[in-house]
């Protein structure tokens, strides 16, 4: 057993006796702890830009784990910048949140860990704002995708190398697929349309990429369709951005999903991958027949 | 000289005459058909002051009969009365008689009570009733009881997953095939529409307890208020008529489907009467998602289903004079809908049901009355769970309750039949949706109270010819204590977050129902009546204090909404030109004003998925509802029974009222959605030595998906495309206490699809052994 399960199942046992001794309640509430690690740590100064890392653990209580929510609070708003549904019910959570320093003094970052009974655990962390800028170097590429049905270019995208695979080369790389784009009709209109390995539902990716349903590992790309769909990163402002920290900025947490439908062209749409990467796509053109193409331009913190 | 011997000799001779004077004996018969010699089931046997009937092989019993000559009268609907005699004269401690009755071929005028509150042959009433007789039942394949009213004119039954739908609705006459409150159905005369969405649980109501269907088309407010704005079905169950009776049955069929059915009951000779009925059914079911849907979703499964029900009764009845009946009833369901990500059982509905009712009754002299107490509890749970971007499970929770009382009371005085009575009904909700993948819970509670008085007339001129019918109900509403509160949202429910509310003030509406009829029926073979109705329909709870999801959007609660109301005036005819033959038809015109409809409001709401409209359900249009129902049933012989119905409807919105500036919809004649323009049904039952056979089949016509009449994604047309089924029933009996059926619905296995892609079940054949016991 890993170190970390060790120690999560000593503090189950620990607390699950703690709280036998008080022999008064039949549930048993998650315990949430951070972990320790190469973590930003309690009170550490980041400048803004620069990297937060925050490892959680947390033990189920007596029903399964189902809710992890992590919330930003700076200057007296609380953004949250996960809200993830899960079902965990043996081994405890295990989970790594990256995220980029805002410019606010002092940010309050709540992580909750709740379970079937609703009952939660919370757990927070103060993060200070240091000397400096730390944004990053970002990637920049522009390349042409095909859609389901066309066979004469790549249709899996590595967002972070910016490498794209045919169904041919695909074999081996499936773990390092972001991106994958189609057409379908939706709401009366066929819709160039964004997506992700991971995304299933009706609209699911292996509607359109049957061969995505037998991959082992299927990546998580979300993306911010309302700030795609209310034009909010300008064209210019795109075309300016040397470092991530618009890339960083122009992503809102709170309306992302792993399908981007309506991705016409001259569409801007931030992004965040699996790793925690955040970026910015532009749809250079798209076709909305199941055999075009689509034409992107992308930048991606490094 | 009187010795001892003498005195022991008298007294023991007294003795031996008393009780040979007072001795009990038992009169039993068989009651057959003079052409078929079948036995004729249900006829109606008296024996001086006895009254019984014959069983399932035409058998009756008589007990404790003293001796003496008694009249014996035997009827029953279909055959020429027989009147005899009978001699018990202590020969014999059981006396035997064989009786057969010759078939009347007349049209069967039977009796029922819906549409007056009190009985009254169809033939008298000037209006348009149905009635499915124990006979068609006993022939139609149906598996549940609101597919019987299927093969009626004008009548949609909006089931699209045959026995593995949680829902389904009956509607009649134009009005939309989805909502079930605005048709009011009555189980043995006790309404079952519950006030929280106006929905009927019909799987709560066993084929297997029912004697008949009573259908009335066309507004019965003015009797029964609320709900009865399109028309009534009353369904009215089996009674026990011998001291111990049942039946034990199994059934089987596709996808695994098995039931099965303990059927207990007996009436004593001192008026005292029981039944208790059981029912166990289950399923494994079939997937109902379209290909697209099963191909883009990994974690669907078959929709099965797993049903429990139980029936207790008891009462005392032993003349007309006086009745009392309590009922019990617990009903538990768990239906699967066809995913499952982590929960057990995957996404389900179940529905944990108790009904309680006790019911009084009689007769004195002129006076007919009647009073019923009814609690209809039910507790709904639906498990929703699925994945996207990450896994989502919430449930929804509610408790359903709906209770009243209703009176009735009829007072004949020369050609006046004076019907009135008041009725009170509450009707409550508290659900909540509670999210186990999120923070949030969403409460939402109401309470909607009914109080109804009515009174009616019906005047009977020139011996019967001419029947007048003439009533008036007015209702008043009141819902109060409405609320619809989030806790703790996050984005799963923030978008709500604005439209929350509570302690609003009560809201109060009323409604007056007049109906006029009249009949002229100069003769047994010729009928005409016309007739005008207005029926009023208030909103559901559901429609009063909840927001939340829809198709294609988000609706937002109004509890400022009105009731709707419909007009009606109709005219129709009956004509037997042949004592085989009976023709029907009828035709009527609809006005409703007020009418509910979802519409947008103009603005849009990120439901997390981006952006949807907003909709509000309002009081906005005006409808226009006309249409022609005809019927033809020609029974040859005795034991062949042949029909065809055939139904044209025209149902448009004709005022559309926008509810904002920002809303560009006209609806305004816009075909209604779900109805469709032209059906048809018809069907032969067979009886014979051999198997007795039924066969139906139905059409209906196209309708469209939506009240845009506009192409829909999913159907890939602006309307459904029409169908054709045909279903066929066998049957047989063995060795005087074994049935055995077959059951072939949709035989040439038409598949249709519902609004989300679904399929229907497709052809389902059941097989059932029954066993009698008497």
């Amino acid at each position: 057993m890993k170190p970390i399960g060790q120690l999560i199942v000593m503090l189950s046992l620990a607390y699950a006796l703690g709280s036998c001794s008080n022999d008064t309640t039949d549930s048993i509430s998650p315990l949430a702890l951070f972990k320790n690690g190469d973590f930003t740590t309690e009170g550490q100064r980041i400048p803004i830009g620069g990297k937060l890392s925050f490892g959680i653990a947390a033990s189920a209580g007596s029903a399964p784990i189902t809710n992890l929510r992590i919330q930003r609070i700076a200057n007296g708003k609380v953004i949250t910048e996960l809200d993830k549904g899960v079902f965990i019910t043996t081994g405890g959570l295990d989970y790594v949140f990256n995220a980029v320093k805002s410019g606010a003094q002092e940010e309050q970052w709540r992580f909750m860990v709740m379970n079937a009974n609703r009952d939660s655990s919370i757990i927070t962390r103060t993060v200070l704002l240091g000397d400096g800028s730390a944004y990053g170097p970002i990637t920049h590429y522009t390349l042409t995708l095909g859609m389901q049905n066309n066979t004469l270019h790549p249709n899996f995208l590595d967002l972070h190398s910016g490498n794209a695979f045919s169904p041919l080369s695909i074999s081996g790389n499936e773990a390092s697929v972001d991106l994958v784009a189609f057409v379908y009709e939706t709401g009366g209109k066929l819709s160039p349309t964004l997506c992700c390995p991971a995304y299933t539902g009706s609209s699911s990716v292996t509607t359109h990429y049957p061969e995505i349903g037998t991959w082992s590992t299927r990546n998580s790309t979300l993306y911010d369709y309302y700030s795609a769909d209310w034009s909010l990163v300008k064209p210019d402002e795109f075309e300016r951005a040397e470092s991530d920290s618009l890339l960083v900025a122009s992503y809102n947490p709170q309306n992302v999903s792993g399908l981007c439908k309506y991705c016409y062209t001259n569409k801007i749409i931030p992004f965040k991958t699996e790793n925690g990467k955040y970026g910015l796509v532009k749809v250079k053109y798209a076709d909305t027949s199941k055999d075009g193409i689509i034409e992107l331009e992308v930048k991606i913190q490094q | 000289m009187i010795t001892l011997k003498k005195i022991s000799l008298t007294v023991t001779t007294l003795l031996l005459v008393s009780v040979s004077a007072f001795a009990q004996y038992k009169v039993i018969g068989t009651i057959t058909d003079t052409e078929t010699q079948a036995p004729i089931v249900g006829a109606h046997i008296s024996l001086g002051k006895s009254l019984t009937a014959t069983t399932d092989n035409g058998t009756f019993e008589i007990f404790n009969v003293g001796k003496g000559t008694y009249p014996v009268i035997v009827s029953c609907v279909g055959y020429t009365k027989y009147q005899g005699s009978v001699l018990v004269d202590g020969t014999n401690q059981v006396v035997t008689l064989s009786i057969q009755l010759n078939p009347e071929r007349q049209y069967i005028d039977e009796l029922v009570v819906s549409a007056t509150r009190k009985e009254n042959r169809i033939s008298e009433i000037p209006g348009r009733i149905e009635l499915i007789t124990p006979e068609k039942l006993a022939f139609s394949a149906a598996q549940t009881a609101d597919e019987y009213l299927a093969l009626l004119p004008g009548v949609q039954v909006s089931r699209s997953f045959g026995l593995f739908s949680h829902k389904s609705s009956v509607t009649m006459r134009g009005l939309s095939g989805n909502e079930q409150a605005r048709t009011l159905v009555l189980l043995n005369g006790i309404p079952v529409n519950k006030a929280d969405g106006g929905s009927v649980n019909w799987n709560l109501i066993s084929t297997g307890e029912i004697e008949r269907i009573e259908v009335v088309k066309g507004p019965g407010s003015a009797l029964y208020g609320g709900n009865a704005m399109g028309g009534v079905v009353n369904i009215i169950t089996q009674e026990p008529t011998k001291p111990f009776q049942g039946s034990v049955s199994i059934d089987y069929g596709t996808y695994n489907t098995q039931a099965y059915r303990a059927k207990l009951m007996g009436k004593h000779s001192n008026g005292f009467f029981w039944a208790a009925n059981g029912l166990y059914q289950k399923s494994d079911g079939y997937i109902t998602q379209s290909l697209a849907d099963r191909l883009a979703n990994p974690f669907i499964v078959k929709s099965n289903f797993d049903e429990k029900a139980i029936n207790l009764k008891s009462g005392f009845s032993k003349s007309p004079k006086f009745k009392g009946e309590v009922d019990f009833t617990y009903y538990d369901d768990v239906r699967g809908t066809g995913e499952k990500v982590y929960q057990p059982e995957g996404n389900t509905t179940e529905h944990d049901t108790y009904q309680i009712r006790a019911t009084l009754s009689g007769t004195t002299q002129n006076l007919t009355w009647s009073s019923a107490l009814f609690l209809l509890e039910e507790k709904y749970k639906r498990v929703s769970e699925w994945y996207k971007d990450d896994y989502t499970w919430y449930d929804v929770q509610s408790v359903r309750r709906d209770l009243g009382l209703m009176s009735s009371a009829s007072y004949t005085v020369k050609a006046h039949t004076l019907t009135g009575g008041f009725d009170i009904r509450q009707g409550e909700v508290d659900a909540y949706d509670i999210y186990y993948t999120s923070t949030d819970k969403v409460d939402n509670k109401g309470k909607i109270r009914f109080y109804g008085l009515y009174l009616q007339d019906e005047i009977s001129l020139f011996d019967k010819r001419v029947t007048i019918l003439a009533g008036l109900r007015y209702d008043i509403s009141q819902f109060y204590d409405g609320a619809f509160i989030i806790h703790s949202p996050s984005a799963e429910t923030s978008f709500m977050d604005q439209y929350q509310f509570s302690g609003l003030a009560d809201e109060t509406w009323s409604a007056l129902s007049p109906r006029l009829s009249a009949q002229y029926k100069p003769n047994d073979s010729f009928r005409v009546y016309a007739g005008y109705s207005r029926g009023f329909r208030p909103s559901v709870l559901d429609d009063l204090c909840r927001s939340g999801r829809v198709r294609g959007g988000f609706k937002v609660a109004n509890p400022m909404l009105k009731p709707e109301y419909l007009n009606n005036v109709e005219l129709g005819a009956d004509f037997k030109p042949t004592q085989q033959i009976k023709i029907a038809g009828t035709t009527f015109f609809s006005r409703g004003n007020d009418f509910l409809y979802y519409v947008s409001t103009g603005d849009s709401i990120d439901m997390g998925f981006g952006n949807r409209p907003i909709m509000v359900r309002a009081n906005i249009s005006d409808v226009e509802i006309y249409g022609l129902e005809s019927d033809i049933s020609y029974t040859p012989a005795r034991f062949i029974t042949l029909f065809a119905n055939y139904a044209y409807t025209s149902a448009k919105i004709k005022g559309y009222k926008p509810i904002s500036t920002t809303d560009t919809n006209n609806l305004t004649n816009k075909f209604l959605s779900d109805v469709p323009a032209h059906s048809f049904a018809a069907g032969a039952f067979v009886k014979s030595g051999i198997v007795n056979a039924g066969i139906t089949c139905k059409y209906l016509g196209q309708r469209y998906v939506n009240d845009q009449n506009a192409y829909d994604d999913i159907v890939l047309a602006a309307q459904y495309p029409s169908a054709f089924t045909v279903d066929v029933r066998l049957s047989r009996q063995f060795f005087k206490h074994v049935n055995a059926s077959v059951n072939i619905q949709n035989i040439f296995n038409e598949l249709t699809y519902d609004s989300k892609g679904a399929v229907s079940p497709g052809r389902f054949i059941t097989a059932q052994i029954q066993f009698k016991i008497d």
